[in-house]
């Protein structure tokens, strides 16, 4: 105790020894005789032992040892005790681990810091498709990002970027990474400021600049470039082409792509292709006196006149929806916070509406935690009343007994905090091992979970140990000794009471709303659609170059020299792969179905004099796919045919065929279509694109439910594109491992220039994209899981301890008469009770919460029969099994046993 | 006779502003000046210094005494010199108060 600035006692024994001969001497010189003297100076001085006591009362380094003798007494009690203490330090560690997982999981996942300039200031604008669906795209087009800027230009500046992956290759090392195409001036209005080097400037975005830049993050800068100093200027190969570092971004910058997807590197985005069609997200920053309203109201007043202008071009050169359509179209805003995740609609699935429930979820459970240590340490305190009367008696003041008891609850708490950040980490593990390998979620336990572990534990600890502290020192000690120890009713026993309803009911509300989202959640994925997800590989591939169509959305358009070369490139890695050992079959496709569209949805219009007849507008995005497509895929043609050798001949010139989707045909005259030809806008906004219909397939849609359709024309693969590469599918028999071995070799091996950026199966990618709402459907779930056990063990707790304090009563009513029966029956009535008030209360605040939550989370319903039926039959099964066991334990009273203890 | 509440700080300080003394010394000092009528417990004593040297207004140090013995000396601190003087003052205005109260030369206190 040597850190402690304190007196030692032995040091005032010494004190008082000297004072005690100083008097002595005194009487002496007084002459008095020595032996007198000595006796006089005693006797003057009183009880040294009392004055000794004195000074280690008042010091303070009794208030240690106090707290050790505490402490100490309280672990043997927790000892003595091993199932209140680990029912205790069980629920709490729950509680408290629940808490510190979910906190770091939302803490890490959503409320990161941009690391950027005010972000308050910043805004995010969309579009609304003027499209029959009128859905809102997380992305413009380039097109579309200038009509914003001549609209708004004097209330904000802008920036658009959009988002990627690609082979990174550092030092002959090649890895998948994800990046971001900016504007030149996304770092400038960011006001992100590189740590190294400097930002984009408007030459590295021109495309007829040789010269390619690349900005890297400040970890691929550290881990990939060893934190070089002279890093600027080194190249770095990004999908086969060469960028020179020019600046490297500060750390903590992780784009503004995708919390799961944190991007490590930013080029130009006109130097990689990006025509009118390439879909960006368009950020803008408010210019100073200038609020979201105003800059919205400013969009919304301009942008019609802008968008009229933009119809009147189209119309000249494509088909486009008549005007009275295509007026519909809008732009709305939103705050950069609010969207999340900008330009990444997977990501922005987890609304904020289900990250606050997450929260208030994670909440109530420490707040049942708390409320069922508090019930259970108050039935204690008042089965140690009898304890408390002895030492009251036996002279324990009563702040001494309330500090005894207060710090019982705070090792208890204590104990607690342990076992929670045990499971916080043990959820945080399992946390990560569900998450998909290719989504990079840099979630931990890090300082500000501890601190909110222990301030958790600390105000545990202290609110609900101060309660029945305080009633146990309130024991009224005559009555308490004089009662035989045990009184049967009592203030505790309502009080618990009136604890474990609001329990109950808490506990029932969020069932409730858990079990809505979750079914609602369900929902959410689908289950059907249209073609087969499982069996298939993925393997993404290109031609040693960057991955264009992944910027375009779509194959990009070159020069025909180039793209007979584009074709033989596709052609040969198609039959390569083919002959691949264990491949059954092969196909190309640009776009998978899997995800929504990000945009480039064009409109469809059937050419000829019927055109007049179209019922109503409709828009479809182009696919470009190999012939096998649709077999590989299990898609059924409806009427026609699809995809085969034949069409091959139209690649280059000709009559250019398509396969549409039911959809475009239910509006385009049905099966009728079939033989007929269609047109779509040319995206060099030339002579529209025409096209001969020679099928009709099954609609798809993408795994992640949006409500809506999407239309799609299917395209022969290279008839009017250029194959730069796309997504390679497999579909075969035994060992994947080797299958995939043997389908790399056949691609590096078919064209010199093959490069493949990832592999993963159908499946995973459908996961990837599921893995956000199926996060927040098992956060909900388990947290709900947990309110039930929390609820059950609080309930058991108090039927337990009230049941023990009956004890005497059972014994008496076993004596006059009562069968085991009668009693189970008491027990399970106390119990009974409570949970019939909890479950009235809950299936009203139930309701309650549900139609506040519905009204702001889309696609929840404002009220589930069968949640409300099922929930509570639910609970009150579960509770009941666990009220068996006391009440079957107070049925074996032994009557005899119980007077006699009298 | 009693010491009225709070009275023994002050009479402590006022003893040290002569210099340091220990525990035993502050008591004969007290005793002396008073001519007896104050008797300085040490069940009051103690406790007070503890008191006093906690809020820092005096500091204590291991001596000699007078009678060669090792000893504990109190000496004030620099705000304990400044409660002497204000605990003084005070004490002569609530003498004074009550003094009006009372009646000069009355009985008791």
């Amino acid at each position: 105790m040597a850190w402690w600035r304190g007196r030692r006692p032995e040091d005032f024994d010494e004190e008082i020894l000297a004072h005690v001969e100083a008097e002595e001497a005194r009487l002496r010189d007084r002459g008095v005789a020595p032996d007198e003297a000595r006796r006089r100076a005693r006797v003057a001085f009183g009880g040294i032992t009392q004055a000794r006591e004195g000074f280690r009362e008042r010091s303070r380094w009794r208030w240690f040892e106090t707290l050790w003798h505490d402490t100490r007494y309280g672990a043997r009690l927790m000892r003595r005790s091993p199932a209140f203490t680990i029912t205790a330090v069980v629920v709490l560690g729950l509680g408290i681990g629940v808490n510190a997982a979910l906190f770091s999981v939302i803490n890490g996942l959503f409320f990161r810091d941009l690391h950027v300039r005010q972000p308050e200031r910043l805004v995010y604008l969309q579009t609304r498709s003027p499209s029959p669906s009128g859905r809102v795209l997380g992305s413009v087009s380039q097109e579309d990002a200038q009509v914003l800027r001549d609209a708004a230009g004097a209330f904000a500046d802008f920036t658009a970027h959009g988002n990627t992956v690609a082979n990174v290759t550092i030092d002959e090392v090649t890895s998948v990474l994800n990046g971001e195409f900016v504007e030149a001036n996304y770092f400038d209005l960011l006001g992100v400021t590189c740590e190294r080097g400097r930002p984009f400037r408007a030459e590295d975005n021109e495309p007829s600049n040789p010269d390619l830049s690349v900005i890297v993050s400040h970890d691929v800068w550290t881990k990939r470039l060893s934190g070089d100093p002279e890093a600027i200027g080194r190249s770095v190969r990004i999908n086969g082409l060469v960028f020179r570092v020019i600046g490297v971004a500060p750390e903590g910058f992780q784009g503004l792509a995708s919390a799961f997807r944190p991007s490590a590197w930013w080029i130009p985005n006109k130097q990689v292709g990006g025509g009118r069609w390439q879909s960006l997200g368009p950020i803008a920053r408010l210019k100073p006196g200038v609020d979201l309203a105003g800059l919205a109201a400013l969009v919304a007043a301009r942008t019609p006149d802008l968008v009229r202008r933009q119809w009147d071009e189209m119309r000249g050169s494509t088909n486009v929806w008549p005007w009275e359509v295509y007026r519909h179209k809008a732009f709305p805003l939103a705050k950069i916070a609010d969207v999340d995740i900008p330009s990444n609609p997977e990501a922005r699935l987890v609304s904020p509406a289900v990250l606050a429930a997450v929260a208030t979820v994670s909440g109530l459970v420490l707040v049942i935690a708390c409320a069922n240590i508090a019930g259970l340490l108050l039935a204690r305190g008042r089965s140690r009343t009898g304890e408390v009367a002895v030492r009251q008696a036996l002279g324990a003041a009563g702040f001494r007994l309330f500090r005894q008891i207060a710090t019982e609850s705070l090792l208890l708490s204590a104990s607690g905090a342990l076992v929670g950040l045990a499971v916080a980490v043990a959820l945080v593990r399992l946390f990560t091992a569900v998450t998909p390998e290719t989504l990079s979620v840099p979630i931990s336990i890090d300082a500000r979970v501890l601190t909110f572990a222990v301030l958790a534990a600390l105000a545990t600890g202290t609110i609900v140990g101060l309660t029945p502290a305080l009633q146990a020192t309130r024991v009224q000690l005559v009555q308490a000794l004089g009662s035989g120890v045990i009184g049967s009713r009592g203030a505790g026993h309502s009080l618990a009471r009136w604890i474990v309803v609001p329990q109950v009911t808490v506990s029932l509300v969020l069932l409730i709303v858990a079990a809505v989202h979750v079914r609602a959640l369900r929902h959410v994925e689908v289950r059907h659609p249209g073609y087969r997800t499982s069996g298939i590989t993925v393997v993404e591939f290109g031609r040693g170059q960057m991955d264009l169509d992944r910027w375009t959305q779509g194959m990009i358009r070159v020069n025909p020299s180039d793209a007979a070369r584009g074709r033989a490139f596709v052609r040969n890695v198609v039959s390569a792969t083919a002959a691949a050992a264990g491949v059954d079959q092969v196909a190309v496709v640009s776009r998978l179905p899997v995800a929504a569209p990000l945009g480039g949805e064009k409109p469809v219009v059937e050419r000829g004099p019927s055109r007049a007849a179209q019922p109503a507008p409709i828009s479809a995005v182009e696919v470009f796919v190999s012939d096998g497509y649709f077999d590989l895929m299990d898609m059924h043609p409806i009427a026609g045919r699809t995809f085969d050798e034949r069409d091959r001949q139209y690649e280059g010139a000709g009559p250019h065929v398509a396969v549409v989707s039911e959809s475009i045909a239910r509006v385009l005259g049905g099966a009728g279509l079939v033989g007929r030809s269609i047109s779509l806008p040319a995206d060099s906004g030339g002579e529209p694109h025409r096209l001969d219909v020679v099928g009709i397939v099954n609609d798809v849609e993408p795994v992640l439910n949006d409500g809506r359709v999407h239309p799609v024309v299917y395209e022969v693969l290279g008839q009017e594109t250029f194959p730069g590469g796309g997504n390679l599918l497999v579909r075969g028999h035994g060992d994947r491992t080797e299958q995939m071995a043997s389908v790399r070799k056949a691609i590096l091996g078919a064209d010199a220039s093959a490069e493949i950026t990832r592999v993963r199966t159908l499946d995973d990618i459908v996961g990837e994209i599921l893995y956000p709402r199926r996060l927040a459907a098992g956060i909900l779930a388990a947290a709900a899981v947990i309110a039930l056990a929390l609820a059950c063990i609080g309930l058991y707790g108090i039927v337990s301890y009230t049941a023990a304090e009956r004890t005497r009563e059972f014994g008496i009513r076993a004596t006059l008469g009562a069968t085991r029966e009668d009693i189970v029956r008491l027990v399970l009535r106390d119990g009974a009770i409570t949970l019939g008030a909890g479950i009235s209360f809950g299936l009203v605040f139930g309701a309650i919460a549900l139609r506040a939550a519905s009204s702001v989370v889309r696609g929840l319903p404002t009220f589930d029969a069968a949640v409300f039926v099922v929930v509570p039959v639910v609970l009150v099964l579960v509770v009941l099994v666990a009220c068996l066991s006391p009440a079957l334990r107070a049925a074996r009273i032994d009557p005899a046993q119980v007077i006699r203890g009298e | 006779m009693a010491l009225l509440q709070g009275t023994l700080d002050v009479l402590i300080l006022k003893t040290l502003i002569a210099g340091p003394r220990h525990g035993h010394g502050i008591t004969v000092a007290i005793e002396e000046q008073s001519d007896s009528v104050l008797l300085v417990d040490h069940g009051s004593l103690y406790p007070a210094l503890q008191r006093l040297e906690s809020k820092r207004l005096v500091t204590a140090k291991w001596g000699t005494s007078e009678n060669n013995r090792r000893a504990r000396f109190y000496s004030l601190t620099r705000a304990g010199r400044k409660a002497a003087t204000q605990g003084t003052s005070d004490w002569h205005r609530f003498a004074a108060a009550i003094t009006r109260i009372l009646g000069p030369s009355g009985k008791g206190a």
